[in-house]
């Protein structure tokens, strides 16, 4: 159990860009990826954040064979999750590494297409659009397309999936089941969740604004985050960090809502300090849930509070550059996080104005060097009180 | 990997549903569920009044199908509706983590939950983070595993030819598993493997052939599975002609080797060799 689990490479696509060296540019020039909608049609007025490329596109630029069926789910994270692999140069010969992905929509925006058409008509819609569907499919293409051989497996969690992939993957290694594994997660937008969020009445038909006292609600995002994670006995071209802590807790309060008193968020934030044996003003920066809703700012913010009392570390949420990426939103943010750290930086919060009354102190708002950082985390909660925190340290 | 999760309680609910009443009291929470959260959060309820345990280390869940009624549900009203005054309900409760989450609500639970949603290997994703949870250190872990098959389902694999050799079929099934030995234990798992998505039938009967110890059962989630090793003199049932074929039928068959054990006492092992169509096979062991 003793195993330490480093993070060797890190694979990113968003509507920062493609690629991790896309999101770093754009997150140190403080330029939102955050457009109106435009990959499909709805009746909806939406910002999000697209990742600007049309499935076909990213075929091209995968290399992936004509003619098949894709979910554009797989074909961002097959994106990220090769970047991962590749960028590490792992030997991958005598190793066995796993995959552990999160998606909360799966091939959802293909079986869309197929439900029009079927639903008038139950004898109609191709049925192989349906193949990819499953939660799981996305992943075990992945899986097959890099060559794995560890254990392979999916986490639906909602909106913390992605952290709670890195977390089932950092745990693996400790405990000496796999040496080496891509962690994270991956979603794409569809008309599922922009109206299943439009329901809900949280989305801003402008730029969201998180932690600021005007907020209206959240963007919806796309994308994928992986990490590639090691034990100490795998040789890779690079370490950007130690995986230093990790905690999952349940709100348990309310199936969407936040508890006011942020009893979720607290749990998490608290149980990865404590597993990280950090004072809590050795963390440098904290890349917050921060949706841009009135509910989850405020109970993270009681959360932030209740953790770190009056010394609540530089903080800022990135979901202004990104818009809110789901099932993918841990992978994505981890890797910011991770950028944070690796190059000295505190990330702007766009779009803030005015502080809001449960967070004394307001986000970092503009892009911040902070060459000493040690310690650096990152948060994802989910639908069902779902609430999962991560700590990276440098080494 | 492999472990020693105690089973201090167990069930399952397939075809004959109880009446939920005696589970869930309240009867607009009742009515808001989908099938699949009430057959779920009704066998958890049994497993832990079994068991005479309710507070949980972790609570882990598996499914394959994810909660399908609810994600149809919505799906249907944003065509028919066009997008317009849709009811949020189905929306919130189709994501795959519901029920998980429904029951540390019910428990008033905030300890780790989480969702493993990867084909036939969906509870035994789980069964593996509850080996986990036990290697570091936690003592209780309520794990379960559950699938609905909705007329919509059915009819779109009846398209793809799944009836013509298999039959259909659902269920939930939970277990309240500890880390020590008790007195009134159905059975202790000893090891959980998913196997590679490539292996043949027979590499598949070879790695279940090795566990084989004393007096050993094969339950088998495939008709071919079954018939290699009895072929190969061993014993072997299809438990896949009861629970029919859905992704996490393994988790209903582990439920029914535990009261296999009950009745039997000649039998001193159960070993579980799962296959879905296309799909990873997974073997569980089972001892007394």
């Amino acid at each position: 159990m003793a195993n330490e689990v480093f993070v060797a490479g890190l694979g990113c696509v968003s509507a920062l860009g493609f690629g991790v060296s896309k999101q770093r540019e754009a997150l140190i020039t403080g330029a939102s990826g955050i457009v109106p909608l435009t990959l499909f049609e709805t009746i909806h007025e939406v910002m999000a954040g697209e990742v600007a490329f049309s499935n076909e596109e990213l075929r091209v630029r995968l290399g992936l064979s004509e003619g098949k069926e894709y979910s554009r789910t797989t074909l961002l994270g097959l994106a990220a999750a090769r970047e991962a692999l590749e960028e590490s140069a792992i030997e991958m010969d005598d190793l066995k590494i796993g995959f552990i992905s999160a998606t909360s929509v799966g091939g959802m925006d293909v079986s869309e297409i197929f439900y029009r058409e079927y639903l008038p008509d139950n004898r109609k819609g191709r049925l192989r659009k349906l193949i990819g569907h499953d939660c799981g499919a996305s992943t075990q293409f992945i899986y097959e397309n890099l060559n794995l051989n560890g254990f392979c497996s999916t986490i639906n969690t909602a909106c913390s999936s992605a952290n709670n992939a890195i977390m089932m993957g950092a745990r693996m290694i400790k405990a000496g089941l796999i040496d080496a594994v891509i962690a994270g997660g991956t979603d794409s937008l569809c008309r599922f969740t922009v109206n299943g969020f439009s329901s809900l009445g949280i989305l801003d038909g402008e730029l969201c604004k998180p932690f600021d006292s005007g907020r209206k609600g959240l963007n919806l995002g796309e994308g994928a985050g992986y990490l590639l994670l090691v034990s100490d006995k795998v040789k890779s071209k690079k370490r950007y960090c130690r995986v230093a802590g990790y905690a999952n807790a349940n709100d348990a309060f309310h199936q969407t809502a936040s508890s006011s008193n942020g009893e979720g968020a607290f749990l998490a934030m608290k149980g990865a300090v404590e597993m990280s044996n950090h004072l809590p003003d050795e963390i440098g920066y904290i890349n917050v849930h921060g949706t841009g809703t009135q509910n989850n700012d405020a109970s993270e913010a009681v959360a932030l509070k209740r953790v770190f009392g009056e010394n609540v570390p530089p903080f800022s949420s990135t979901k202004g550059f990104t818009g809110h990426t789901l099932g993918a939103a841990g992978g994505v943010e981890s890797v910011f996080t991770i950028l944070a750290l690796d190059g000295g930086y505190i990330w702007p919060n766009l779009n803030f104005k005015d502080k809001m009354d449960e967070c004394d102190r307001p986000p970092q708002i503009t892009l911040k060097r902070a060459p000493q950082m040690r310690a650096a985390m990152t948060n994802s909660f989910g639908f069902g009180g779902n609430c999962s925190t991560l700590i990276f340290d440098k080494v | 990997m492999k472990t020693n999760l105690y089973i201090l309680g167990a069930a399952g609910i397939s075809q004959n549903e109880p009446d939920y009443k005696d589970f869930i009291q309240d009867a607009g929470l009742r009515r808001r569920m989908s099938r699949v959260i009430r057959m779920s959060v009704a066998s958890s309820i049994m497993a832990m009044r079994e068991a005479a345990v309710d507070k949980f280390d972790a609570i882990v869940t598996g499914t394959g199908w994810g909660c399908l009624a609810d994600t149809e549900k919505f799906l249907v009203s944003i065509i028919q509706n066009n997008e317009r005054l849709l009811n949020p309900s189905s929306f919130i409760q189709s994501t795959s983590n519901t029920v998980g989450a429904q029951i540390a609500l019910m428990l008033g639970d905030n300890h780790y939950n989480n969702t493993f949603v990867h084909g036939s290997s969906s509870f035994e994703s789980a069964l593996t983070d509850a080996a986990l949870l036990v290697l570091e250190g936690k003592h209780l872990v309520l794990a379960g595993g559950f699938d609905e098959l909705t007329s919509t389902k059915r009819h779109l694999l009846g398209r793809m030819g799944m009836w013509r050799e298999h039959k259909g079929g659902e269920g939930a099934a939970f277990f309240v598993l500890a880390s020590e030995p008790t007195s009134k234990q159905r059975g202790v798992i000893k090891s959980v493997e998913i196997l590679s998505l490539n292996e043949t039938y027979n590499e598949i009967c070879n790695k279940a052939e090795k566990l084989v110890n004393g007096n050993t059962l094969f339950m088998c989630g495939d008709v071919s599975i079954a018939s290699i090793l009895n072929e190969r003199g061993f014993k072997s049932e299809n438990y896949k002609e009861i629970t029919g074929e859905f992704p996490t039928a393994s988790a209903l068959a582990l439920f029914f080797a535990t009261e296999r054990l009950a009745e039997d006492n000649e039998i001193e092992k159960i070993v579980l060799v799962n296959k879905f169509i296309k799909d990873s096979s997974t073997v569980i062991e089972l001892v007394r």
